[in-house]
């Protein structure tokens, strides 16, 4: 699916305001990923066009960072904290309700495609475990209760 | 320069080498992955490593420049178990399967796990490792993520000698891989070298998968012959088949630095498997006749005899540059033998451009040579004695290594083929059945370039030498010795040369710029002719 | 005992995070004093203060600007290393989304201080508030003239980017932000050349940490003695310590270096809930090799806590009870760290691979005794044999806990189940 004018324009914007363009590339890709909601072969190409860098470098950089999605995910992602200080306080029992209240695995989407459920690695957040960030959202000190609610409330979201 | 101890050897060293570089002047070899001197130091396979005084860590040889006063030690049990751990945690992941593996017998992981290595395994048997996909980077490369240490010399050899970033790794950690972009593939002309520089089994040429052991093979340094760089090459004889199996480069950083092309790594097939000739042909009044060498020769000395005498304008030879200087030579001495009759030679052009510094415009190894050798050899007296030819003046014309059909124009084709099929006489010396060949009256089989002794002049003028790697097929001869053949039913004395080597010798008396030139001069990195001669 | 707050002063105030709310108490007054100084005197300053850096190796950060060459053709930078993802840590995001003024004052005062007129800001990709408020804060010192051209008429130019990270530990390795900033993968560098004579584009560049320099203003404003006087004699001034795990209160508290932990634990996180016996402690962040009950009476200081045999780090105290299974706690973190590996160097690749594979097959009762000390040897291999430290990062607490619990391990393998 080709770029929309409008991100194109955005993502010169961005490239215009970084010292090399190959430095905006991680910029472009989170714009270009808020668009879309993945990044696809497609979009990795344009945006290497975009760039003038090699499609690979997208490519790579795409998949080392774990907030790039290079497969499509769902309209919400998920990321439940696993890490010590979140499994201390009860992380991975959180884990098992979730995975049971949406119907997934952890790294899978929802059948309705409107949540992915994916493990964060330590999200800063460990005087306040267990802890969860639901897009741009950070949720604390999570109980089943709360994240019951959570759920409720991206469901009733769309 | 600086001066160093390596393992209590104390040495002076040139500034700006690394510690690998420095202790194998020593005559220290440090094992390494990820290390190679034309590409840039990433310290990444953790293989090199050493002990350096007045540094607690161990440290990776490659990334430590030699300064006054380094001490450094390879030798102690500090970086004894490094190395060995180092080994180990390569091999967590390594399948182990080398008794399959096509690089077995020459990899850089078997060798150092020999030496270095712990020499049993805790991790458990293949169930116990990570297990990926084999997938092909082009229709000529086979990656095996499995065997693959990420040493990511070959993504840097895309990145920085190619500068064509058709590779890359994705993922992290422990789910890294190398990969192209998805659509695309490693399709560059130099793409071959990611096998040679893999230091393990993970990148193989998938035409010979299953097909190729090391220890099996017979090594002869050669020359390529397919442009006018002169790579250095190996020349790799697997003799249970009894053919060519590998081209592979031989480090001459004058010329090619650790490279070769594509063409020149892959295309060696194109003339094993073009065509042969295998027997000389003569024609009688119906057909084509197998032939003895002596009475083909004696039919082609017999013709010459007598234009000896008469015009030598009727007569001409013809060949290309892809001639060896030694043939180069012998044609000329026929050509003055005959009373200087014509002898013309295809070559390339002058204006050299070079893809990746390597792959040149001009597709003949010794173009040079020719300009320096066959004094005839420039394009408008090429373009008088073709002229001639299609005019119906020449009536002999000797053709060796060389197309006549590629020389002319494509409107001249039809007129070049009236004048072959009308010329009284045509003899054609060649490895493969050229369109020239199809007018011959005698056909003699010649040696490629690997089944033969001599020379090139690349463009840089430097003389190689290219070495016979394998007989040629049936009764074909070495281009020097057929023209030796020849010579000597004119004249005896001018022609007896016992070898490609006595030539030279000839050469280097009578030829300006070649002066002092001999094989054992020319060594095994070529030797560059005086300046002015030639070019 | 109260805290001693002095970056965390007005954290709880409302609307802490804006430029008025900064202002209104003080903020901005020791930048117009550093701009009256020479550079030289800024960076004397805080070498005299003591101040050591705070993302986890305590190098003294008056020294490590004084490497930046101060002749230095090239544009030098200043990045300032908000990508706070050590587990257990969480301070710096605090300062970032509450006080975010005071650590970008800081930040102008150290560029002021090594000739720097670019400055970046790198924050993790997980902190999107975070982010939010930085780039307000940016913008509202821009307005105030703060940043831009001839800050605060000094004839100093300053421009500041924040660069929002996608996700990688690793770009908290100094030269993996680096690479980062860059636009590539967050694969660290080999070491030499060090960041401040070849850093981001090629220039000499720092990376300090958000609380260090958070700190900076503060030593400005009321001196170098004065922050010298808080702590320890090596170890000066006040440190933000997070607990974290099975404590009643959980969270930071500001406090002079050199606290005891087991003060810390008990008078300021409230013990364990339930009162349950503590098992282990991993003192600095999980880079940090454990501490087992008996040795929590210990200062929290850089030095004491690296003569006991672990880090202060970032000084994020995880707090293990009874209940937990050490196994699990050691499986737990090798799963981070071989998630995070960058997969350059072969010892962490592998190393953090093999460790947590082995990990979990004990775990799920399927290990032998032989395992524990291929866990050591790996861990002692993975030490010191890498490009960063991150390897290291991964053999510390696993092999304190293997040599600390070894009894529980041992006993797990023999019963063969968890």
């Amino acid at each position: 699916m080709p770029f929309p004018p409008g991100l194109r324009d955005k993502i010169q914007d961005i490239a215009d305001g970084h010292e090399t363009r190959l430095s905006a590339l991680i910029p472009v890709l989170r714009e270009v990923q808020n668009e879309f909601g993945w990044l696809s072969t497609e979009s990795m190409e344009e945006v290497a066009e975009a760039l003038d860098i090699p499609a690979s470098s997208v490519q790579n950089v795409a998949s080392f960072y774990t907030m790039f999605f290079t497969e499509p995910v769902g309209t919400h992602v998920m990321w439940l904290c696993r890490t010590l200080s979140c499994a201390l306080r009860g992380a991975e029992g959180l884990e098992h309700h979730l995975c049971k209240r949406l119907g997934v695995k952890t790294g899978e989407t929802t059948a309705d495609g409107k949540i992915t459920f994916l493990e964060a690695e330590c999200l800063a957040s460990c005087g306040t475990a267990p802890a969860m960030l639901v897009d741009d959202t950070l949720y604390e000190n999570l109980t089943e209760a709360e994240v019951d609610r959570i759920v409720d409330e991206i469901k009733k979201k769309g | 320069m600086p001066k160093i101890t390596i393992d209590g050897i104390e040495l002076d060293v040139d500034d700006g080498l690394n510690v690998i570089q420095a202790a194998a002047v020593a005559g220290i070899e440090i094992p390494h992955f990820c290390y190679h001197p034309s590409l840039s130091v990433v310290a990444q396979c953790r293989q090199c490593l050493v002990e350096v005084e007045g540094v607690p860590k161990v440290l990776p040889a490659c990334n430590t420049t030699v300064r006054d006063g380094l001490v450094v030690k390879t030798d102690t049990e500090k970086a004894f178990e490094a190395r060995k751990a180092a080994v180990e945690f390569t091999l967590i992941n390594h399948p182990l399967d080398c008794p399959i593996c096509d690089k077995g017998g020459e990899c850089p992981l078997q060798m150092t796990t020999f030496t270095h290595g712990p020499g049993y395994s805790r991790v458990g048997g293949p169930e116990d490792k990570k297990v990926r996909q084999k997938s092909y980077l082009s229709d000529r490369i086979m990656y095996d993520a499995n065997r693959c240490i990420m040493c990511t010399r070959c993504v840097r050899f895309t990145d920085e000698v190619t500068k064509t970033h058709e590779l890359g790794t994705t993922g992290r950690g422990f789910r890294k891989k190398i990969s192209v972009f998805p659509g695309k593939t490693l399709d560059n002309e130099l793409a071959g070298n990611v096998i040679d520089i893999c230091p393990v089994g993970a990148l193989l040429p998938k035409d010979t998968l299953h097909d190729e052991r090391v220890w099996y093979m017979e090594f002869t340094d050669s020359v390529c012959s397919l442009c006018s760089t002169g790579c250095n090459i190996t020349v790799g004889v697997d003799p249970r088949k009894g053919e060519v199996s590998r081209i592979r480069p031989r480090i001459n950083e004058e010329v090619n630095g650790h490279w070769i092309c594509d063409r020149g790594r892959f295309d060696y097939k194109e003339i094993q498997e073009s065509t042969r000739l295998k027997d000389p042909i003569m024609k009688s009044d119906k057909d084509y006749e197998i032939a003895s060498w002596e009475n083909a020769i004696n039919g082609i000395g017999a013709r010459l005899s007598g234009m000896k005498s008469g015009d030598a304008s009727a007569c001409a030879i013809a060949g290309s540059a892809r001639l060896t200087n030694e043939e180069m030579f012998l044609v000329a001495k026929l050509s003055s033998t005959l009373g200087d009759c014509p002898a013309i030679c295809a070559t390339g052009t002058e204006k050299i451009e070079k893809k990746f510094d390597l792959v040149s415009n001009d597709p003949y190894p010794n173009s040079a040579g020719a300009r320096n050798l066959m004094a005839q050899a420039n394009g408008d007296y090429t373009k008088t004695t073709i002229d001639s030819l299609l005019a119906g003046r020449i009536d002999t014309l000797v053709v060796i290594e060389a197309d006549l059909f590629e020389m002319v124009s494509g409107q001249e084709k039809d007129a070049l083929s009236r004048a072959l099929e009308k010329i009284g006489f045509l003899a054609v010396i060649d490895y493969k059945l050229t369109e020239t060949a199809r007018y011959a009256h005698v056909i003699l089989p010649a040696a490629s370039s690997y089944e033969k002794d001599g020379t090139f002049t690349n463009d840089a003028g430097r003389v190689q030498k290219i070495k016979k790697a394998i007989s040629p097929p049936g009764k074909a001869k070495p281009g020097w010795e057929i023209l030796c053949m020849i010579g000597e039913k004119l004249d005896k004395a001018l022609f007896s040369y016992g070898s490609a080597s006595d030539v030279m010798d000839d050469i280097s008396l009578k030829t300006p710029g070649y002066g002092g030139m001999s094989y054992d001069g020319v060594g095994t990195v070529g030797k560059v002719i005086e300046h002015g001669a030639g070019r | 005992m109260p805290e001693q707050r002095i970056i965390r002063n007005y954290v709880d105030r409302t609307n802490s995070y804006t430029v008025g709310s900064y202002l209104s108490s003080g903020g901005y007054s020791a930048l117009r004093k550093a701009l009256g100084m020479a550079p030289g005197e800024i960076t004397d300053a805080v070498k005299k203060s003591g101040l050591r850096g705070r993302g986890g190796a305590g190098f003294p950060a008056g020294i490590k600007w004084s490497f930046i060459p101060p002749d230095s053709k090239k544009p030098v930078y200043l990045c300032c290393n908000a990508d706070e993802s050590e587990p257990g840590s969480f301070k710096d995001r605090e300062i970032l989304e509450k006080d975010p003024h005071q650590m970008i004052e800081g930040i102008i005062i150290a560029c002021y201080a090594i000739r720097s007129h670019k400055a970046y800001i790198y924050i993790r990709g997980e902190m999107p508030y975070g982010a939010k408020r930085i780039q307000q804060a940016i913008e509202e010192a821009y307005e105030h003239g703060y940043l831009g051209k001839n800050i605060l008429l000094s004839g100093f130019d300053l421009d500041m980017k924040l660069y929002i990270g996608a996700g990688a530990y690793i770009c908290g390795e100094e030269t993996g932000l680096l690479e980062s900033i860059e636009g590539k993968k967050g694969e660290p560098r080999p070491k030499p050349p060090f960041p401040a004579q070849i850093g981001l584009f090629g220039c000499p560049t720092i990376v300090n940490n958000v609380e260090t320099l958070a700190c900076v203003p503060h030593i400005i404003n009321n001196g170098a003695d004065w922050f010298a006087s808080i702590g320890t004699p090596r170890n000066t001034g006040t440190k933000i310590f997070g607990l974290s795990g099975h404590v009643n209160k959980p969270g930071l508290y500001e406090l002079p270096l050199g606290i005891n932990l087991l003060e810390l634990i008990e008078e300021y996180g409230g013990g364990t809930p339930g009162g349950r016996k503590i098992k282990a402690v991993s003192p600095g962040g999980s880079s940090s090799a454990v501490f087992s009950a008996d040795e929590l009476d210990i200062a929290m200081d850089f030095d004491t806590v690296a003569a006991a045999g672990s880090m202060l780090g970032t000084a994020g105290v995880t707090v293990m009870d009874e209940t937990v299974s050490m196994i699990k706690v050691a499986q737990n973190l090798a799963h981070f760290y071989r998630d995070e590996s960058c997969g350059q160097c072969v010892q962490c690749r592998e190393g953090t691979w093999w460790l947590e594979k082995i990990l979990r097959e004990i775990d799920e009762g399927k290990g032998s005794i032989e395992h524990l000390d291929i866990i050591l040897d790996a861990c002692s291999q993975m030490r010191g044999t890498t490009i960063c430290a991150l390897a290291d990062g991964c053999a510390m607490p696993i092999e304190s806990i293997v040599r600390k619990f070894r009894d529980e391990f041992e006993e797990h393998i023999k019963m063969g189940h968890s």
